[in-house]
């Protein structure tokens, strides 16, 4: 079990950030979404054992959160999403330092920040001071800093943020190695959702302080029986008109169209339709929700 | 297997308790002061007064066992007594060898606090580094402490230790171990100034530290908040006092002047006789005056002896409000010192030395004064150099303003550096 | 189709780093994605789009003119820049509208055109607080409504989505297609490429300075010649299906997916090969029953021309 939250309420003056929440989570990946104020940050404070609830119990990984806030941040790494710095070091320095405060001694502190550079592929620049490095080099670097005294939780926020798409991609991929290649659980909140289907297998759904949704992202994301997305390469107007002539219908969205069949038929049809018009038909899928439909709808937006 | 895998690796491996966390962040602070030359030049240059102590004590050890050339060099300072017996005032000395260094030592500590403890928070609130502290399992004392101990550090390496190398050296030099009996509670209070002074004034630094994120604002500030306050009380030391002695001393002398009229030989100028220069007589051995000479010189001599009485008066008045002076401790650095001399028991040092000097005018008084020879009246007055040389006011004045200042940085640190679940 | 922005051999350096070099450019009306590296000189186009910087080298224009020391020409443009810097104290709405009267607009419209911008960004219910107490996402869209307020014709959004929560996003990118329906003309530089590519379908790709591509998506992946094309078909005969385009010559290789039931196919003329398609899906007992390419996306696109 990675953490188990039992009627967890905290609030913050006039505004209830947890009311009452209850949610349980298994080791591996979990992305943790939401819209705004919906409690995210709370809940990974929570987490990180930082918090002093008003009321409820829970425990993370084994460890009472009530009675042992400070052990619970021995086991967990956490990767802020705003811009952190330890001032006037080098790379190196930054991800050692870290290292000693969560108890490591110097020594270990220093082979263990070199070996978790190497990983997060940062190799020439670990020597330069921080403060010269892009965001993509300073994301990494807070990973680095993270997972320094290998924590058997991650929590991970917003961590793409800011970079470019080959950054974007190192940066998932380095989270899925970690969570499925290496047995640390994961815990990814971001608000960019392919980022989240990319490296999570779970995903939990915040919402105005509560627990809206749960579950396996494949499980969630239903496959609508005779619904397909289809692109076509020319004009639509022809295809659709032979289409909704035989009884079926299809509605566009962005630039595909979401393509109903009628009762008994299969896709043959629609090759049929494109043979005649000579048309060419580019994509053809079985329609599946995306995460971001999965979310919209928990969200009740 | 040939191959090794080259991706991320597990690490097991001993972790240090949470009573020791702070050293971490303790000795980062401290490597990264290092780096500035200024700060190491400093570290040589607050060493200075500890080579003068040293000096000192080595040379007092030399008196007592009664080497030549010293005691022909220690003769023109020294009262005879002294030079006699210096066994008898070995804690004495060295207590006020001791005072003078913290003295000293206090303006380098506190100069040196300005440069080494601006940077401490107000960089890390500039950076944001704050929630990479408290995301790892750090509490916030755990912080301050490690902040602290930086300030500690630099402070140790320029008072602490160069007071207890001083006692070895000077203790080497006197050859006697009955030293370390008369001797042992200066060290013990070198310490216990050196903690003092690291809690109150890193505390108020760190404190100063977190209200700003540029580390110029902060050192003005405690350069303000020292040096100001110090001012400051100077002059209110110096005005009250040159009030009061212009008082007695003037309406005295005015009485005075008023009560016994000048001859008309004399001119003055309100109440004080113009003295013109007059060339010395051709004929010396002609010891007759005309009767108005005598007379003037008679009367100058009253009203110097009655100038002088009332100066004396004046400055017993001045002492006497010693104990119940509230200004010094306006002033920041006044109060340490204050604390210091407390700590060293300085007080009863200058006592011993004043009784020195007193007795033998005890016993010269009376001849001095049938030759006419003008002599400070008065009984024999043991304080008359603690009077001057220690403040008189109670230490808890001194110590319960500090406690406040305390008081008050804890509270705004403790409002600056939140910890991160109350960040943002 | 006269191009709303036009970079003639555009330079722009800074001491001894260069931020564009020799750029030429034009972009037609409708919205376009402005994509690169970091470094590849995209701030320092959109700087010099909006008369903040000078060229080095070349003329920059905007709906015909100049646009370097032309303040007149900013009441027909907007920008919603990267960074955040507001007025902290003043409401949303106050911010907005003071936007619009420095654009020009007179007391009574300004505030009418604060209202409506407020409104398209849907931050109605909280224009009257402080921005103080704003979180990123409202700041955003605070960002967007004072670029939109004064009626701008060209529009330049400097990674417009950052930080906003997915319901948020999905209403930005549906106000952001319609104000391009409506005449507006659109650049967006965005590091979020799938953000992107539900936008628009047109692009301008940078790298070092230099234009590296320009056009519709599909027409620059096709002419990626170095990378085949591979396109996934799913069906239950699919060894039959792969012996039949093993005989066609346009097909470069086959890969069997045996795990979906499939079949990967590389090929250099997509054209021709989709246009077959229909006709194979058709032939007895193929059953087609998904066709899709892994790579016919902007992520593809971007890097096959960038990441070399």
């Amino acid at each position: 079990m990675l953490f188990r939250l039992s009627h967890i309420t905290k609030t913050y003056g006039p505004v209830t950030a947890l009311r009452r929440l209850t949610v349980e989570a298994a080791p591996g990946a979990v992305g943790l979404l939401g819209p705004n104020g919906a409690g995210k940050t709370t809940l990974i404070r929570t987490l990180l054992g930082l918090i002093s609830i008003d009321s409820g119990t829970g425990e993370i990984l084994g460890l009472d959160i009530r009675a042992r806030r400070l052990d619970i941040r021995q086991q967990v790494g956490f990767m802020p999403e705003d811009e952190c710095l330890f001032p006037a070091v080098p790379g190196v320095g930054f991800v050692s330092y870290a290292g000693e405060l969560c108890g490591m001694a110097s020594a270990d502190a220093m082979q263990r920040a070199h070996e978790v550079l190497n990983y997060v592929g940062l190799d020439e620049a670990r020597y330069r001071p921080v403060e010269s490095y892009s965001t993509g080099m300073k994301q990494r670097l807070k990973l680095a800093a993270a997972i320094v005294h290998d924590p058997k939780l991650l929590i991970l926020d917003e961590p793409t943020n800011g970079m470019d798409p080959a950054g974007r991609q190192e940066m998932i991929e380095l989270a899925r190695d970690l969570s499925h290649g290496k047995g640390m659980s994961l815990i990814f909140s971001s608000h960019l959702l392919p980022d989240v289907e990319a490296v999570c297998d779970h995903v939990l759904v915040l919402g105005r302080g509560e627990l809206l949704a749960q579950g396996n992202i494949q499980e969630m994301k239903q496959a609508h029986p005779r619904t397909f997305d289809v692109r076509l390469k020319g004009n639509t107007e022809p295809f659709l008109a032979r289409l909704r002539a035989v009884g079926g219908d299809a509605k566009p969205h962005e630039d595909t169209l979401r393509v109903q069949l009628p009762e008994g038929q299969t896709p043959d049809l629609l090759w049929r339709i494109a043979a005649d018009l000579g048309e060419q038909i580019r994509y053809l899928r079985p329609h599946r929700s995306s995460l971001e439909d999965v979310f919209l709808e928990a969200v009740g937006g | 297997m040939p191959i090794f895998d080259q991706g991320y690796q597990h690490w097991q491996g001993r972790l240090s308790g949470h009573g020791w966390r702070w050293l971490a962040v303790a000795r980062h602070g401290v490597k990264a002061q290092l780096r500035s030359w200024f700060v190491r030049v400093l570290l040589l240059v607050a060493w200075l007064p500890a080579i003068a102590l040293v000096t000192t004590l080595t040379m007092w050890g030399l008196l007592e066992q009664q080497a030549e050339s010293v005691i022909a060099f220690l003769q023109r300072l020294l009262p005879p007594e002294v030079i006699a017996q210096p066994r008898d005032y070995r804690a004495a000395v060295w207590t006020i060898a001791y005072s003078y260094f913290f003295k000293a030592e206090l303006v380098c500590s506190l100069f040196l606090v300005l440069i080494v403890g601006p940077n401490l928070v107000s960089r890390d609130l500039r950076f944001n580094a704050l929630p990479l502290y408290f995301s790892r399992p750090l509490r916030r004392v755990d912080y301050f402490l490690g902040k602290l101990g930086v300030i500690g550090f630099y402070l140790a390496a320029t008072v602490v230790v160069p007071a207890v190398g001083a006692y070895l050296l000077g203790l080497a030099f006197s050859l006697d171990l009955g030293v370390v009996r008369d001797t042992h509670h200066l060290l013990w209070a070198g310490v216990l100034y050196g903690l003092v002074i690291t809690v109150c004034s890193g505390t108020l630094m760190l404190a100063l530290s977190s209200l700003s994120r540029r580390s110029i604002y902060v050192g003005l500030a405690w350069a303000g908040l020292v040096f100001l306050t110090h001012m400051l009380s100077s002059a209110l030391i110096g005005i009250r006092g040159d009030t009061e002695r212009r008082a007695i001393m003037q309406d005295g002398i005015e009485k005075w002047v008023r009560d016994n009229p000048p001859p008309p030989s004399v001119e003055m100028r309100g109440s004080y006789p113009i003295y013109r220069y007059s060339p010395p007589r051709q004929d010396k051995k002609d010891p007759q005056q005309t009767p108005e000479e005598k007379a003037k010189e008679r009367w100058l001599r009253d009203w110097s002896a009655e100038n002088r009485e009332l100066y004396t008066r004046a400055e017993a008045a001045r002492l006497a409000q010693g104990p119940t002076d509230w200004r010094p401790v306006l002033s920041y650095a006044y109060n340490l010192d204050r604390l210091g001399d407390w700590l060293l028991d300085t007080d009863a040092a200058w006592v011993l030395l004043g009784r020195t000097v007193e007795r033998p005018r005890q016993m010269v008084g009376p001849m001095a004064r049938s030759q006419g020879v003008p002599v400070p009246g008065g009984p024999p007055n043991d304080r008359m150099l603690a009077d001057r040389m220690v403040w008189q006011f109670p230490w808890y004045w001194s110590a319960g303003a500090l406690a406040g200042v305390w008081l008050l940085s804890v509270f705004v640190l403790s409002r600056r550096v939140k910890s991160l679940d109350r960040l943002k | 189709m006269t191009p709303i922005i036009e970079f003639d051999g555009v330079s722009k350096w800074y001491g001894n780093v260069i931020g564009l070099n020799k750029l030429t450019l034009h972009v037609p009306a409708g919205v376009t994605g402005l994509l690169g590296p970091n470094g590849a000189g995209k701030s320092t186009l959109l700087q010099l789009a909006t008369g903040q910087l000078r060229p080095s080298q070349g003329t920059v224009r905007v709906l015909g003119q100049d646009v370097w020391d032309n303040p007149a020409l900013n009441r027909l443009i907007g920008l919603c820049p990267e960074q955040d810097a507001f007025y902290e104290w003043m409401t949303g709405h106050d911010f907005v509208r003071t936007c619009a009267r420095l654009s020009g607009l007179g007391r009574r419209d300004a505030s009418e055109a604060a209202d409506r911008a407020m409104d398209r960004v849907g931050m109605t219910e909280h224009m009257n607080r402080a921005i103080r107490g704003y979180s990123k996402g409202m700041r955003q869209r605070t960002k967007l409504a004072q670029a939109l307020v004064h009626g701008p014709r060209v529009l330049f959004l400097d990674e417009p989505l950052t930080g906003t929560d997915p319901v948020a996003r999905r209403d930005l990118i549906e106000a952001v297609r319609g104000l391009g329906a409506a005449g507006c003309s659109v650049l967006v530089s965005s590091h979020v490429l799938h953000e992107v590519q539900a936008l628009t379908p047109r692009i301008v790709l940078l790298h070092r300075g230099r234009l590296v591509a320009e056009g519709h998506v599909r027409e620059i992946r096709d002419l990626i010649d170095k990378h085949p094309h591979r396109i996934v078909l799913v069906c239950d005969k699919y060894r039959d299906l792969a012996a039949r385009l093993a005989a066609c010559p346009d097909v470069n290789g086959i890969k069997f997916l045996d795990r979906e039931s499939g079949l990967l196919v590389e090929t250099r003329q997509p054209d021709d090969f989709y246009a077959r398609l229909p006709a194979l899906a058709l032939a007895d007992g193929v059953a087609l029953r998904e066709v899709y390419s892994e790579d016919d996306n902007l992520e593809a696109v971007f890097k096959y021309l960038v990441n070399k």
